[in-house]
Order: structure tokens, then sequence, then C-alpha cells
């Protein structure tokens, strides 16, 4: 494949990514923005909800289009209500110190994770997509007759792969809509801007919270319902999306929406190209060192306002 | 002679008598709770003392096991200048971390030295043809010999344990009690659960969630203030 249609196709590739992405790392700095805890469980509500998906796809049997729609609904509830409870179960209960919520979620990322290989299995289980059409994409040619499409062979996508894009964008909207021109998103910035103000204007900042970390692990959830037809369920996949959303995060400027969005875009398409010309491991190497540089250098984010 | 110095000397002395009588299970755990031990008591300076919450702390303990072993292994080089270079390269790989880190504070400490351990984890992976990736590799015989001392050998890696664990109590690396309780804890906590399960890493979730909850200030602090309060 020539270069041209080649850095297409991974451009792709980096988009389906970076629209996954985003929702995951919108969870994560939303938990911060607002909580002020650094949630280090969050990949395993990932995780969770991938493993929901394949769970609720098979029971439901036959028609893929139907468990996969029943999916998306009950992935991010389940484990938005996992969330919910630990919240009040453990978090609420050791007043969010930070640090000692740290080793809280460690704790709650293994029981997640080792829960699930203990019912799930060790074993990657796809799930089928709903639909599934492969889309050929043309590319331009400058031929005799002038510059001309044509159909380089192997240059294609999905139509699921363009639905996830789409379905991504829908969400991030809602997400911006509720936060910017709602009540209840009023509520969550005055918590994130002041919680002791907020208290003290009749905010039950609690159940903020508690509402805040099950929105979180319902956003990762929801991402991973997303992927799941592209990539399997498996106990620890919930390790790449943990690590990537702490960059977006970072790169973003904490609890900035468009920050996030934008840093996602990045990591993702970036790491999506890199990965198709060089290597993946390279890719995460260079993604890495560039978080840590702009922490050093930056650190209130490419887009953030505040100090972190 | 200080009352800490007796302390410790006492301590090092009851190690050696384990030595003697402890079965072979308990010796080899002892030992490895020792050799962990002094790499709680580092992170308990970084952290414990000066609150920076390091994630990447394990990294330096890379550092130290990669640069002595790879040397041995494609150098072939004797036990001991291997060993000064593992020492060497954790230090280079710390001064130059630190030296970046350092510009920030609280949860961005945090991430960059996350990041900065993530990165040397898949260096790791990325040369793996020298550094056999998640396989690793088995250091060769020769580097496990220092003069007549026999590293492979359970005796001798207690002795060289309890030797690394009586310097760096002498040198006063900071509160001893709180890290070698952790170490000891968690070292048993760890082996007796994986002897129930495959999936033993649930109980360890379980019980480091359980102690966030329940036992306020640690098992240190718990047991100053509940059980013995004399305690140093």
């Amino acid at each position: 494949v020539e270069f041209g249609p080649h850095l297409m196709l991974a451009s792709i590739e980096g988009l389906v990514q970076a629209a996954v992405l985003s929702l995951t790392a919108l969870g994560l700095s939303l938990v911060f923005g607002v909580m002020r805890v650094v949630n280090v469980a969050h990949g395993e509500f990932y995780m969770l909800g991938a493993v929901i998906a394949w769970w609720v796809a098979t029971l439901v049997g036959q028609n893929p289009a139907i468990g996969f729609l029943a999916a998306l609904i009950v992935a991010p509830l389940i484990a938005g209500i996992i969330a919910v409870i630990t919240d009040w179960l453990v978090l609420k209960r050791i007043n969010y110190d930070p640090e000692a919520t740290i080793v809280a979620t460690i704790g709650l990322l293994y029981i997640l994770q080792q829960s699930v290989l203990m019912t799930f299995g060790p074993d990657a289980r796809p799930v089928e997509a709903p639909f599934n059409t492969r889309i050929a994409l043309p590319w331009f040619e400058n031929t005799e007759a002038g510059w001309s499409l044509y159909y380089p062979w192997g240059l294609s996508t999905t139509s699921y792969k363009l639905f996830v894009i789409v379905a991504a964008i829908a969400l991030l909207l809602l997400v911006w809509y509720v936060m910017s021109r709602t009540k209840l998103g009023l509520i969550l910035r005055a918590t994130q801007l002041d919680s002791e103000t907020a208290l003290a204007f009749g905010i039950p900042v609690e159940r903020v919270y508690a509402l805040v970390f099950g929105m979180g692990a319902a956003l990762a959830a929801i991402s991973a319902v997303l992927i799941v037809p592209i990539q399997q369920a498996h106990y620890l996949m919930g390790a790449e999306p943990l690590l990537l959303s702490f960059i977006v995060v970072i790169i973003g400027g904490l609890g900035s929406l468009r920050g996030t969005v934008i840093a996602a875009l990045l990591i993702g398409m970036s790491d999506g190209i890199i990965s198709v010309f060089f290597s993946p491991t390279l890719a995460k190497i260079m993604a890495t060192l560039l978080v840590a540089m702009v922490l050093v250098y930056r650190p209130q984010g490419l887009f953030g306002t505040r100090r972190a | 002679m200080s009352r800490n110095f007796l302390l410790h000397a006492a301590l090092v002395f009851a190690l050696y008598v384990l030595h003697l009588t402890l079965p072979d299970y308990h010796h080899g755990q002892v030992a490895r709770i020792m050799v962990l031990a002094v790499y709680a008591m580092g992170y308990n300076i970084l952290f414990g003392y000066s609150g920076l919450l390091s994630l990447g702390h394990a990294m330096f303990f890379a550092a130290g096991m990669y640069g002595m072993g790879l040397s041995a292994q494609h150098l072939d080089m004797a036990t001991l200048p291997a060993f000064a270079i593992g020492i060497l390269s954790a230090t280079v790989l710390a001064f130059i971390v630190g030296l970046l880190a350092l510009r920030t504070i609280g949860v961005g400490f945090m991430i960059v030295t996350l990041m900065f351990a993530q990165a040397g984890y898949l260096t790791i992976l990325y040369f793996g043809e020298y550094t056999r990736g998640d396989e690793g590799f088995v250091l060769v015989t020769t580097a496990r010999k220092f003069m007549s001392l026999d590293f492979s050998q359970a005796d001798t890696r207690y002795l060289a344990a309890l030797v690394l664990f009586g310097i760096a109590l002498f040198i006063k690396a900071g509160t001893t009690l709180g890290p070698i309780i952790g170490t000891a804890f968690m070292v048993y906590l760890i082996d007796y659960a994986s002897g129930l399960t495959d999936a033993y890493m649930l109980l360890v979730g379980v019980t480091l969630v359980l102690i966030t909850l329940f036992v306020r200030g640690g098992i240190l602090g718990f047991v100053r203030a509940k059980l013995v309060p004399w305690l140093p």
C-alpha cells in the first residue's frame, strides 16, 4: 500500500481510538475534577463494561443488534451502581483522603479484576457488532486525464467503526450539554469550584460525589461497550485505558472538557498513526515521556487554566 | 549507646538467631522480607517524610536489577562490578528523574513519576532482544557467585539479606518499624492468599480496602494506639 492511503487508514483507526478514549478520559476527568480523587480503578470499570456487554449479548442471544443495544444501557448502569456503592461503602468513610483513596482504589482494582477472572475466566471473548458492512474508501490519483478518484486495495473501514466515532461525538455533546446547560451541571460545577461553599448553599455534596463517581464509571463502561465488538473483552483490558486516560486528562488540563477532548484526539491519533508506521511500544514510550514533560514544564496542562 | 542503637542491634541479633532456627519455608520468607523492607524504608523516606507520593519507585528497583543483570549477561562482567553498575544505574536514573519530577508537587508528581516508570517499563519491553521482555532472564550462574559465596544458596542469601538490612538499619534510613511490619505483612499475605486461590489478588485487594477503612494510621499506628503505646 502507498503512503497516502496507508496514512488515511491509520488516521481512521486513530480516530476510532480517540473517540473511545475521550469518553473514558472524560469519566476520569469528571471524578478528579469534582471529587479531587485519583481513581486508580477507573480502567476496571471500563473492563467491567466490556465484560457485561459480552454477558448481556450472550444472554439476549440471536440478534446481535438487540444484544448490543441492551448492553449499551445495562453495562453503564451496572458499572455506575457498583461505583456508587463503592463511594458509599469506602470512599465516603475515608473522607476522600487522597492517600487512603489511592490505596483503597488499588484494592478495588484488584477486587473487580480478580472477581471477573473468577467468574468470566481468563479468555478473551468477542461481542458481535450490530452491523459491520465493509466500506471501501477512495484515494486520489494523478493520471494523464488529471486528478481522479480510485479505490485502492485494502483501503477500507467498516460501518461499525464509523458508528463508534459518531456515537462518541453524540455522547460528548450530551455530557457537554448536561454540564453547561442544565441545573445538574450547575450543581456539579459549583461542587467542583468550591465544595464547602456549595455545601453552605444547600447542595448535597455527598450525594453529588456518589453521583459523579457513578457517572465516571458509567462513561468508562459505555466506551468499553462501544469498543468491544472491535477489541474483545478480557479481564486485564483495563490497564491500557487507565494509563491513556491519565495521559489525556493531564495533557488536556484537569477538569477541562474541551482540553480532554482535544488531548484525546492528539493522543489517540498519534498513537494510532505511530503504531501503524513504527511500533506500538515506541508510540507509548513517546506518549508517556511527552506527558511527563508537559507536566514538568506546564503543570496546568495544555488547555487548563488552574494549577494542578 | 543510645536506645535506638541497642534496639537495632537486638533486632539484627534476633534475625541471626532466626537464621539458625527457622524452618526452610520461613527462612526464605524472612530473607525476602529483609530485602523488600530495605526497599520499603527507601520509599518511606520519600513518601513518609517528604510526603511525595511517587508511583514510579519500583523503576529504581528494576534499574538496579537490570543494570546488574544485563551487564553480567551481555558484558560478561564479574559479580562485583556488575553489582556496582546496578547501583550506579539506579542512582543516575534517580538523579535524572528527580531533576525533572521534583519540579512538580502533589498529583503532578504522582503522574510524572508514573509516566517515567511506564516509559521505563515499555523501554524494557522494547529492547526485548536483550531484556527478554516480559519473560525476563535467569542470571548466569557465574554472576551469582562472589569469591566463595554462592548466592543461589539459601543460607548465603539469608546472610547477605541480613547484611543489607543491617546496613540500612545502622545508617539510620529513616523510620524502620513501619516499613518492616508492612513488608512482612504483605509478603505473608500474598503468599498465604496465593495458596488458597488462583485469584489471590482478590483477597489482597479486599485486605487493602479493609485496612484503609478500619485501621486508621496503618498497622503500626493501630498497634501503637490500641495495644502497646510504648512502641518506638
